[in-house]
Protein backbone atom coordinates (compact mmCIF):
# COMPACT_ATOMS: atom_id res chain seq x y z
CA UNK A 1 0.00 0.00 0.00
CA UNK A 2 2.79 2.40 0.96
CA UNK A 3 4.64 1.54 -2.24
CA UNK A 4 1.56 2.36 -4.33
CA UNK A 5 1.12 5.63 -2.48
CA UNK A 6 4.80 6.49 -3.04
CA UNK A 7 4.62 5.95 -6.79
CA UNK A 8 1.31 7.79 -7.02
CA UNK A 9 2.84 10.78 -5.28
CA UNK A 10 6.05 10.54 -7.29
CA UNK A 11 4.20 10.46 -10.59
CA UNK A 12 1.96 13.36 -9.64
CA UNK A 13 4.92 15.47 -8.56
CA UNK A 14 7.25 14.61 -11.41
CA UNK A 15 4.78 14.40 -14.29
CA UNK A 16 4.88 18.12 -15.07
CA UNK A 17 8.63 17.87 -15.64
CA UNK A 18 8.69 14.60 -17.53
CA UNK A 19 8.19 16.21 -20.95
CA UNK A 20 11.05 18.63 -20.35
CA UNK A 21 13.38 15.69 -20.83
CA UNK A 22 12.28 15.42 -24.46
CA UNK A 23 14.52 18.35 -25.29
CA UNK A 24 18.19 18.88 -24.57
CA UNK A 25 19.22 22.02 -22.71
CA UNK A 26 20.43 23.53 -26.01
CA UNK A 27 17.12 22.75 -27.71
CA UNK A 28 15.21 24.15 -24.75
CA UNK A 29 17.22 27.40 -24.94
CA UNK A 30 16.59 27.60 -28.68
CA UNK A 31 12.85 27.08 -28.19
CA UNK A 32 12.65 29.80 -25.55
CA UNK A 33 14.21 32.28 -27.97
CA UNK A 34 11.00 32.06 -30.06
CA UNK A 35 9.08 33.99 -27.45
CA UNK A 36 7.51 35.48 -25.50
CA UNK A 37 4.60 36.44 -27.72
CA UNK A 38 3.49 39.10 -28.34
CA UNK A 39 6.81 40.93 -28.09
CA UNK A 40 7.11 44.27 -26.29
CA UNK A 41 5.32 47.09 -28.08
CA UNK A 42 7.87 49.38 -29.75
CA UNK A 43 6.49 52.43 -31.52
CA UNK A 44 7.50 53.20 -35.09
CA UNK A 45 9.28 56.51 -34.57
CA UNK A 46 9.22 57.26 -38.29
CA UNK A 47 5.40 57.44 -38.11
CA UNK A 48 3.97 59.84 -35.52
CA UNK A 49 0.55 58.25 -36.12
CA UNK A 50 1.59 54.75 -35.04
CA UNK A 51 -0.79 53.81 -32.24
CA UNK A 52 -3.02 56.86 -32.76
CA UNK A 53 -6.65 55.62 -32.50
CA UNK A 54 -7.95 58.17 -35.04
CA UNK A 55 -5.25 57.18 -37.53
CA UNK A 56 -5.98 53.49 -36.95
CA UNK A 57 -9.69 54.08 -37.68
CA UNK A 58 -8.95 56.11 -40.82
CA UNK A 59 -6.34 53.58 -41.90
CA UNK A 60 -8.88 50.79 -41.69
CA UNK A 61 -11.38 52.76 -43.79
CA UNK A 62 -8.67 53.47 -46.37
CA UNK A 63 -7.62 49.80 -46.32
CA UNK A 64 -11.14 48.68 -47.13
CA UNK A 65 -11.93 51.44 -49.64
CA UNK A 66 -11.98 51.01 -53.43
CA UNK A 67 -11.49 54.78 -53.73
CA UNK A 68 -7.72 54.47 -53.35
CA UNK A 69 -7.38 52.71 -56.72
CA UNK A 70 -7.50 54.31 -60.15
CA UNK A 71 -10.02 51.75 -61.34
CA UNK A 72 -12.27 52.49 -58.36
CA UNK A 73 -12.85 48.80 -57.73
CA UNK A 74 -9.67 47.67 -55.99
CA UNK A 75 -8.94 48.04 -52.29
CA UNK A 76 -5.94 46.99 -50.18
CA UNK A 77 -8.26 44.41 -48.60
CA UNK A 78 -8.94 42.84 -51.99
CA UNK A 79 -5.42 41.38 -52.08
CA UNK A 80 -4.76 41.42 -48.33
CA UNK A 81 -8.10 39.91 -47.34
CA UNK A 82 -8.89 39.79 -43.60
CA UNK A 83 -10.76 36.56 -44.35
CA UNK A 84 -7.62 34.99 -45.79
CA UNK A 85 -5.13 35.99 -43.10
CA UNK A 86 -4.48 39.27 -44.94
CA UNK A 87 -3.24 37.45 -48.06
CA UNK A 88 -5.19 36.41 -51.16
CA UNK A 89 -4.67 32.67 -51.48
CA UNK A 90 -3.45 33.10 -55.06
CA UNK A 91 -0.14 31.89 -56.44
CA UNK A 92 0.80 35.42 -57.48
CA UNK A 93 -1.00 38.71 -57.02
CA UNK A 94 -3.57 40.20 -59.33
CA UNK A 95 -4.09 43.98 -59.19
CA UNK A 96 -4.42 46.35 -62.15
CA UNK A 97 -2.14 43.85 -63.88
CA UNK A 98 -0.94 40.35 -63.03
CA UNK A 99 1.97 40.50 -60.61
CA UNK A 100 5.05 38.28 -60.40
CA UNK A 101 5.11 37.72 -56.65
CA UNK A 102 2.95 36.01 -54.06
CA UNK A 103 0.93 38.44 -51.93
CA UNK A 104 2.45 38.40 -48.44
CA UNK A 105 0.25 38.30 -45.35
CA UNK A 106 0.10 41.47 -43.27
CA UNK A 107 0.00 39.68 -39.93
CA UNK A 108 2.78 41.03 -37.69
CA UNK A 109 4.04 43.27 -40.47
CA UNK A 110 4.93 45.96 -37.92
CA UNK A 111 7.85 43.81 -36.73
CA UNK A 112 9.60 43.85 -40.12
CA UNK A 113 12.85 45.70 -40.67
CA UNK A 114 12.31 45.55 -44.43
CA UNK A 115 9.01 45.34 -46.31
CA UNK A 116 8.09 43.35 -49.39
CA UNK A 117 9.84 40.25 -50.71
CA UNK A 118 12.78 42.35 -51.92
CA UNK A 119 12.89 44.83 -49.08
CA UNK A 120 12.24 47.91 -51.19
CA UNK A 121 11.11 49.88 -48.13
CA UNK A 122 12.27 50.24 -44.55
CA UNK A 123 9.02 51.82 -43.36
CA UNK A 124 5.54 50.32 -43.27
CA UNK A 125 4.08 53.62 -44.42
CA UNK A 126 6.46 53.75 -47.37
CA UNK A 127 5.55 50.18 -48.26
CA UNK A 128 1.88 51.19 -48.10
CA UNK A 129 2.35 54.10 -50.51
CA UNK A 130 4.16 51.99 -53.11
CA UNK A 131 1.25 49.80 -54.34
CA UNK A 132 -1.12 52.78 -54.43
CA UNK A 133 1.15 54.70 -56.81
CA UNK A 134 2.44 51.65 -58.72
CA UNK A 135 0.85 51.60 -62.19
CA UNK A 136 0.69 47.78 -62.12
CA UNK A 137 -1.17 47.72 -58.82
CA UNK A 138 -3.57 50.51 -57.84
CA UNK A 139 -2.21 52.97 -60.39
CA UNK A 140 -3.09 56.17 -58.54
CA UNK A 141 -1.47 59.59 -58.78
CA UNK A 142 -1.25 61.88 -55.75
CA UNK A 143 -3.59 64.43 -57.33
CA UNK A 144 -6.16 61.78 -58.18
CA UNK A 145 -5.85 60.24 -54.71
CA UNK A 146 -6.54 63.63 -53.08
CA UNK A 147 -9.64 64.09 -55.23
CA UNK A 148 -10.86 60.57 -54.49
CA UNK A 149 -10.58 61.03 -50.73
CA UNK A 150 -12.30 64.42 -50.85
CA UNK A 151 -15.16 62.82 -52.77
CA UNK A 152 -15.62 59.83 -50.44
CA UNK A 153 -17.69 60.89 -47.40
CA UNK A 154 -16.48 58.01 -45.21
CA UNK A 155 -12.87 59.05 -45.87
CA UNK A 156 -13.04 62.82 -46.21
CA UNK A 157 -14.20 63.72 -42.69
CA UNK A 158 -11.69 61.62 -40.72
CA UNK A 159 -8.92 62.61 -43.16
CA UNK A 160 -9.63 66.32 -42.70
CA UNK A 161 -9.84 65.82 -38.95
CA UNK A 162 -6.31 64.38 -38.90
CA UNK A 163 -4.55 66.22 -41.71
CA UNK A 164 -6.73 69.02 -43.06
CA UNK A 165 -8.07 69.09 -46.63
CA UNK A 166 -6.32 66.56 -48.89
CA UNK A 167 -3.84 67.95 -51.40
CA UNK A 168 -1.52 66.34 -53.89
CA UNK A 169 1.65 67.38 -52.06
CA UNK A 170 0.97 65.52 -48.84
CA UNK A 171 -1.81 63.00 -49.46
CA UNK A 172 0.37 59.99 -50.32
CA UNK A 173 2.44 60.22 -47.16
CA UNK A 174 -0.61 60.88 -44.99
CA UNK A 175 -2.49 57.94 -46.47
CA UNK A 176 0.57 55.73 -46.09
CA UNK A 177 0.98 56.62 -42.43
CA UNK A 178 -2.71 56.09 -41.64
CA UNK A 179 -2.63 52.73 -43.44
CA UNK A 180 0.49 51.81 -41.49
CA UNK A 181 -1.21 52.76 -38.20
CA UNK A 182 -4.00 50.29 -39.00
CA UNK A 183 -1.68 47.52 -40.18
CA UNK A 184 0.39 48.03 -37.06
CA UNK A 185 -2.52 46.67 -35.04
CA UNK A 186 -2.43 43.34 -36.88
CA UNK A 187 -0.54 41.36 -34.28
CA UNK A 188 -1.44 37.69 -34.43
CA UNK A 189 -2.99 35.96 -31.42
CA UNK A 190 -1.10 33.61 -29.15
CA UNK A 191 -0.92 30.07 -30.39
CA UNK A 192 -0.57 26.53 -29.08
CA UNK A 193 3.19 26.91 -29.56
CA UNK A 194 3.24 30.03 -27.36
CA UNK A 195 1.43 28.20 -24.58
CA UNK A 196 3.92 25.35 -24.85
CA UNK A 197 6.92 27.67 -24.99
CA UNK A 198 5.82 29.63 -21.92
CA UNK A 199 5.09 26.42 -20.04
CA UNK A 200 8.61 25.24 -20.90
CA UNK A 201 9.99 28.55 -19.64
CA UNK A 202 8.18 28.32 -16.33
CA UNK A 203 8.73 24.60 -15.81
CA UNK A 204 5.03 23.80 -16.01
CA UNK A 205 3.49 21.08 -18.11
CA UNK A 206 1.53 21.69 -21.29
CA UNK A 207 0.09 18.31 -21.99
CA UNK A 208 -2.12 19.73 -24.75
CA UNK A 209 0.78 20.34 -27.13
CA UNK A 210 0.74 17.52 -29.70
CA UNK A 211 3.53 14.95 -29.64
CA UNK A 212 4.01 15.31 -33.40
CA UNK A 213 4.49 19.06 -33.01
CA UNK A 214 7.12 18.46 -30.34
CA UNK A 215 8.99 16.13 -32.67
CA UNK A 216 8.74 18.68 -35.45
CA UNK A 217 9.94 21.44 -33.14
CA UNK A 218 12.96 19.33 -32.27
CA UNK A 219 13.84 19.10 -35.98
CA UNK A 220 13.13 22.83 -36.44
CA UNK A 221 15.62 23.99 -33.81
CA UNK A 222 18.03 21.10 -34.39
CA UNK A 223 19.10 19.20 -37.47
CA UNK A 224 16.71 21.13 -39.70
CA UNK A 225 18.59 24.40 -39.02
CA UNK A 226 15.27 26.16 -39.76
CA UNK A 227 15.76 28.51 -36.82
CA UNK A 228 18.93 29.90 -38.34
CA UNK A 229 16.80 32.14 -40.55
CA UNK A 230 13.33 31.72 -39.01
CA UNK A 231 14.65 33.16 -35.77
CA UNK A 232 13.17 34.90 -32.77
CA UNK A 233 9.58 35.41 -31.59
CA UNK A 234 8.39 36.31 -35.09
CA UNK A 235 10.18 33.34 -36.68
CA UNK A 236 12.15 35.53 -39.09
CA UNK A 237 15.55 37.18 -38.91
CA UNK A 238 14.20 39.87 -41.22
CA UNK A 239 16.94 39.36 -43.80
CA UNK A 240 17.22 37.85 -47.30
CA UNK A 241 18.26 34.44 -48.57
CA UNK A 242 18.44 32.48 -51.79
CA UNK A 243 16.65 29.21 -51.02
CA UNK A 244 16.81 27.64 -54.48
CA UNK A 245 13.40 28.81 -55.66
CA UNK A 246 13.68 29.76 -59.34
CA UNK A 247 13.54 33.46 -60.01
CA UNK A 248 12.72 33.27 -63.69
CA UNK A 249 9.30 34.81 -64.24
CA UNK A 250 9.04 34.43 -68.00
CA UNK A 251 11.13 34.03 -71.12
CA UNK A 252 14.16 36.25 -70.61
CA UNK A 253 12.65 37.75 -67.46
CA UNK A 254 13.93 37.36 -63.94
CA UNK A 255 12.91 38.64 -60.52
CA UNK A 256 16.16 39.99 -59.03
CA UNK A 257 14.70 39.92 -55.50
CA UNK A 258 16.80 41.75 -52.92
CA UNK A 259 19.08 43.14 -55.62
CA UNK A 260 16.23 45.19 -57.08
CA UNK A 261 14.68 45.85 -53.67
CA UNK A 262 17.79 47.51 -52.33
CA UNK A 263 18.17 49.56 -55.50
CA UNK A 264 14.56 50.78 -55.13
CA UNK A 265 15.16 51.56 -51.47
CA UNK A 266 18.17 53.69 -52.33
CA UNK A 267 16.04 55.95 -54.52
CA UNK A 268 12.88 55.98 -52.39
CA UNK A 269 11.88 59.24 -50.71
CA UNK A 270 9.78 57.29 -48.20
CA UNK A 271 12.51 55.93 -45.91
CA UNK A 272 12.96 56.07 -42.15
CA UNK A 273 15.87 58.45 -42.64
CA UNK A 274 14.19 60.48 -45.38
CA UNK A 275 12.49 63.85 -45.49
CA UNK A 276 9.01 62.43 -44.86
CA UNK A 277 10.02 60.49 -41.76
CA UNK A 278 8.80 61.82 -38.43
CA UNK A 279 12.13 60.87 -36.88
CA UNK A 280 14.88 60.77 -39.50
CA UNK A 281 17.48 60.24 -36.82
CA UNK A 282 15.80 57.04 -35.70
CA UNK A 283 18.04 54.04 -35.20
CA UNK A 284 16.08 52.01 -37.75
CA UNK A 285 16.91 54.55 -40.39
CA UNK A 286 20.56 54.59 -39.52
CA UNK A 287 20.84 50.81 -39.76
CA UNK A 288 18.98 50.33 -43.02
CA UNK A 289 20.95 53.13 -44.63
CA UNK A 290 24.04 50.98 -44.04
CA UNK A 291 22.71 47.99 -45.98
CA UNK A 292 25.38 46.51 -48.22
CA UNK A 293 24.88 45.65 -51.87
CA UNK A 294 26.14 42.11 -52.29
CA UNK A 295 26.39 39.57 -55.10
CA UNK A 296 24.28 37.18 -53.05
CA UNK A 297 21.37 39.67 -53.15
CA UNK A 298 20.50 38.49 -56.64
CA UNK A 299 17.54 36.14 -56.39
CA UNK A 300 17.40 36.43 -52.60
CA UNK A 301 14.06 37.13 -50.94
CA UNK A 302 13.02 38.18 -47.45
CA UNK A 303 12.69 35.42 -44.88
CA UNK A 304 8.97 35.41 -44.10
CA UNK A 305 7.57 35.01 -40.61
CA UNK A 306 6.15 31.57 -39.97
CA UNK A 307 3.44 32.87 -37.65
CA UNK A 308 0.05 32.36 -39.32
CA UNK A 309 1.84 30.77 -42.29
CA UNK A 310 -0.41 27.72 -42.08
CA UNK A 311 -3.30 30.06 -42.99
CA UNK A 312 -1.64 31.60 -46.06
CA UNK A 313 -0.92 29.04 -48.79
CA UNK A 314 0.62 29.01 -51.34
CA UNK A 315 4.21 29.69 -50.34
CA UNK A 316 7.54 31.22 -51.37
CA UNK A 317 8.07 34.52 -53.20
CA UNK A 318 6.44 33.18 -56.35
CA UNK A 319 3.75 31.07 -54.70
CA UNK A 320 5.20 27.99 -56.36
CA UNK A 321 4.72 25.62 -53.41
CA UNK A 322 1.09 24.86 -52.68
CA UNK A 323 1.27 23.46 -49.17
CA UNK A 324 3.38 23.49 -46.03
CA UNK A 325 4.26 19.88 -46.78
CA UNK A 326 5.60 20.94 -50.17
CA UNK A 327 7.72 23.60 -48.47
CA UNK A 328 9.18 21.09 -46.02
CA UNK A 329 9.88 18.63 -48.84
CA UNK A 330 11.57 21.44 -50.82
CA UNK A 331 14.10 21.91 -48.01
CA UNK A 332 14.37 18.17 -47.45
CA UNK A 333 15.27 17.54 -51.08
CA UNK A 334 16.79 20.91 -51.94
CA UNK A 335 18.71 21.12 -55.21
CA UNK A 336 21.98 22.81 -54.30
CA UNK A 337 22.75 23.32 -57.99
CA UNK A 338 20.10 26.04 -57.96
CA UNK A 339 21.95 28.10 -55.35
CA UNK A 340 24.45 30.81 -56.19
CA UNK A 341 27.99 29.51 -56.31
CA UNK A 342 29.09 32.55 -54.32
CA UNK A 343 26.10 32.49 -52.01
CA UNK A 344 25.98 31.52 -48.37
CA UNK A 345 26.69 27.86 -47.58
CA UNK A 346 23.77 27.25 -45.27
CA UNK A 347 21.37 24.86 -46.92
CA UNK A 348 21.80 21.16 -47.51
CA UNK A 349 19.25 18.42 -48.14
CA UNK A 350 17.66 17.30 -44.88
CA UNK A 351 16.61 13.89 -46.22
CA UNK A 352 13.58 13.73 -43.95
CA UNK A 353 11.38 10.65 -44.02
CA UNK A 354 7.60 10.93 -44.37
CA UNK A 355 7.00 10.87 -40.61
CA UNK A 356 9.51 13.67 -40.05
CA UNK A 357 7.93 15.76 -42.80
CA UNK A 358 4.55 15.28 -41.14
CA UNK A 359 6.02 16.22 -37.75
CA UNK A 360 7.50 19.48 -39.08
CA UNK A 361 4.18 20.35 -40.69
CA UNK A 362 2.40 19.57 -37.40
CA UNK A 363 4.75 21.97 -35.64
CA UNK A 364 4.24 24.74 -38.21
CA UNK A 365 0.49 24.39 -37.80
CA UNK A 366 0.82 25.20 -34.09
CA UNK A 367 2.20 28.64 -35.05
CA UNK A 368 -1.17 29.69 -36.47
CA UNK A 369 -4.51 30.58 -35.01
CA UNK A 370 -7.58 32.19 -36.50
CA UNK A 371 -8.76 35.35 -34.78
CA UNK A 372 -11.45 34.78 -32.17
CA UNK A 373 -10.73 31.06 -31.85
CA UNK B 1 33.58 31.80 -26.82
CA UNK B 2 30.00 33.04 -26.51
CA UNK B 3 29.71 35.93 -24.17
CA UNK B 4 32.90 35.15 -22.34
CA UNK B 5 33.77 38.17 -20.34
CA UNK B 6 37.34 39.21 -19.84
CA UNK B 7 37.16 41.57 -16.94
CA UNK B 8 39.59 44.37 -17.18
CA UNK B 9 41.95 42.47 -19.47
CA UNK B 10 43.51 45.66 -20.68
CA UNK B 11 43.69 47.24 -17.28
CA UNK B 12 47.29 47.89 -16.60
CA UNK B 13 48.47 46.85 -20.03
CA UNK B 14 51.71 48.64 -20.59
CA UNK B 15 53.48 49.39 -23.79
CA UNK B 16 57.14 50.24 -23.96
CA UNK B 17 58.25 53.22 -25.94
CA UNK B 18 61.77 54.64 -25.86
CA UNK B 19 62.39 52.71 -22.71
CA UNK B 20 59.46 54.30 -20.90
CA UNK B 21 56.23 52.52 -19.99
CA UNK B 22 53.02 54.06 -21.47
CA UNK B 23 49.73 52.96 -20.00
CA UNK B 24 46.96 51.99 -22.43
CA UNK B 25 43.34 52.80 -21.65
CA UNK B 26 41.16 50.39 -19.77
CA UNK B 27 38.06 48.53 -20.90
CA UNK B 28 36.48 47.49 -17.65
CA UNK B 29 34.26 44.70 -18.94
CA UNK B 30 35.31 43.21 -22.25
CA UNK B 31 33.51 40.65 -24.37
CA UNK B 32 36.80 39.46 -25.79
CA UNK B 33 40.21 40.43 -27.05
CA UNK B 34 42.67 39.68 -29.81
CA UNK B 35 46.35 40.45 -30.22
CA UNK B 36 49.04 40.36 -32.87
CA UNK B 37 51.97 42.27 -34.36
CA UNK B 38 52.36 44.27 -31.17
CA UNK B 39 48.72 45.35 -30.94
CA UNK B 40 46.04 44.33 -28.48
CA UNK B 41 42.35 44.97 -29.10
CA UNK B 42 39.84 44.52 -26.28
CA UNK B 43 36.23 44.88 -27.27
CA UNK B 44 32.77 44.84 -25.74
CA UNK B 45 29.41 44.53 -27.45
CA UNK B 46 26.36 46.48 -26.34
CA UNK B 47 24.31 44.60 -25.41
CA UNK B 48 26.50 41.74 -24.25
CA UNK B 49 26.07 39.08 -25.53
CA UNK B 50 25.35 40.35 -29.01
CA UNK B 51 21.68 39.88 -29.94
CA UNK B 52 20.38 37.78 -32.81
CA UNK B 53 18.94 39.71 -35.77
CA UNK B 54 19.03 43.05 -33.96
CA UNK B 55 21.55 45.86 -34.18
CA UNK B 56 24.29 46.23 -31.62
CA UNK B 57 27.34 48.40 -31.02
CA UNK B 58 30.94 47.41 -30.40
CA UNK B 59 33.36 49.43 -28.27
CA UNK B 60 37.04 48.72 -28.74
CA UNK B 61 40.21 49.83 -27.04
CA UNK B 62 43.37 49.40 -29.09
CA UNK B 63 46.83 49.32 -27.57
CA UNK B 64 49.87 49.46 -29.81
CA UNK B 65 53.60 49.08 -29.32
CA UNK B 66 53.88 52.73 -28.41
CA UNK B 67 50.77 53.05 -26.33
CA UNK B 68 47.19 53.93 -27.26
CA UNK B 69 46.61 53.41 -31.00
CA UNK B 70 45.81 56.66 -32.80
CA UNK B 71 45.29 55.48 -36.38
CA UNK B 72 42.21 54.34 -38.24
CA UNK B 73 40.30 51.18 -37.34
CA UNK B 74 37.93 49.14 -39.50
CA UNK B 75 35.54 46.67 -37.90
CA UNK B 76 33.61 43.90 -39.62
CA UNK B 77 32.43 40.35 -39.00
CA UNK B 78 31.69 37.21 -40.98
CA UNK B 79 30.67 33.56 -40.68
CA UNK B 80 33.52 31.72 -42.45
CA UNK B 81 31.74 28.35 -42.54
CA UNK B 82 28.61 29.95 -44.03
CA UNK B 83 30.66 32.05 -46.47
CA UNK B 84 28.86 35.28 -45.66
CA UNK B 85 29.44 38.46 -43.74
CA UNK B 86 27.13 41.01 -42.23
CA UNK B 87 24.46 42.57 -44.41
CA UNK B 88 25.28 46.02 -43.01
CA UNK B 89 28.45 48.08 -43.05
CA UNK B 90 29.19 49.37 -39.54
CA UNK B 91 30.35 52.92 -39.00
CA UNK B 92 33.42 53.36 -36.79
CA UNK B 93 34.05 56.53 -34.85
CA UNK B 94 37.18 57.19 -32.83
CA UNK B 95 37.68 58.91 -29.54
CA UNK B 96 40.84 59.79 -27.68
CA UNK B 97 43.23 57.27 -26.14
CA UNK B 98 42.75 54.42 -28.57
CA UNK B 99 39.01 54.14 -28.03
CA UNK B 100 36.65 53.34 -30.91
CA UNK B 101 32.95 52.62 -31.34
CA UNK B 102 31.36 50.66 -34.20
CA UNK B 103 27.63 51.22 -34.73
CA UNK B 104 25.34 49.26 -36.99
CA UNK B 105 26.58 45.73 -36.37
CA UNK B 106 23.98 43.00 -36.92
CA UNK B 107 24.35 39.21 -36.72
CA UNK B 108 21.45 37.75 -38.67
CA UNK B 109 22.14 34.12 -37.78
CA UNK B 110 23.23 32.16 -34.74
CA UNK B 111 26.48 30.24 -34.93
CA UNK B 112 30.20 30.78 -35.44
CA UNK B 113 30.93 34.41 -36.23
CA UNK B 114 34.32 36.10 -36.41
CA UNK B 115 35.02 39.72 -35.50
CA UNK B 116 37.54 41.23 -37.87
CA UNK B 117 39.65 44.32 -37.18
CA UNK B 118 41.96 46.19 -39.52
CA UNK B 119 44.42 48.72 -38.11
CA UNK B 120 45.74 51.14 -40.69
CA UNK B 121 49.25 51.52 -39.28
CA UNK B 122 52.21 53.38 -40.75
CA UNK B 123 53.74 50.01 -41.59
CA UNK B 124 50.63 48.89 -43.42
CA UNK B 125 47.36 47.23 -42.45
CA UNK B 126 47.38 44.95 -39.43
CA UNK B 127 44.55 42.41 -39.55
CA UNK B 128 43.31 40.77 -36.40
CA UNK B 129 40.35 38.47 -35.88
CA UNK B 130 38.67 36.68 -33.04
CA UNK B 131 35.94 34.00 -33.09
CA UNK B 132 32.60 34.66 -31.45
CA UNK B 133 29.78 32.17 -31.06
CA UNK B 134 26.25 33.53 -31.07
CA UNK B 135 23.83 31.15 -29.38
Amino acid sequence: MMRVLFWTLAISVLAPFAWAGEFTSAERAAILRHGPWPPPDVRDRSNRLDGDPKAVALGRKLFESDAVSASGDLSCARCHSPDQAFADGRKTGQAAEPLARNTPSLWNVRFNRWFGWGGANDTLWGASIRPILNRREMAMTPARLARAIAAAPELAAPYVDLFGPPNAATVAVNVGKALAAYQGTLVSPRTAFDEFRDALASGEADGAYPAAAKRGLKIFVGVGRCAWCHAGPNFSNGEFEDVAIPYFIGPGEVDPGRHAGLAAFRTSPFTAAGAYSDDPEAAAGRLTQRARRQHKDWGAFRTPSLRQAALTPPYMHNGSLATLEAVVRHYSEIDLERLHVDGAAILRPLDLNDDEVADLVAFLQTLARQRGR
Amino acid sequence: MGARRVIGRLAGVLALTSGAAVACPTLEAATGETAGEGYVIAFATTPDPAPLAAPFALDAVVCGPRGPYAGALRVDADMPLHRHGMNYAPTVTSAASGRFRADGMLFHMPGAWRFKFVLETEAGPVRLAVPYTLE
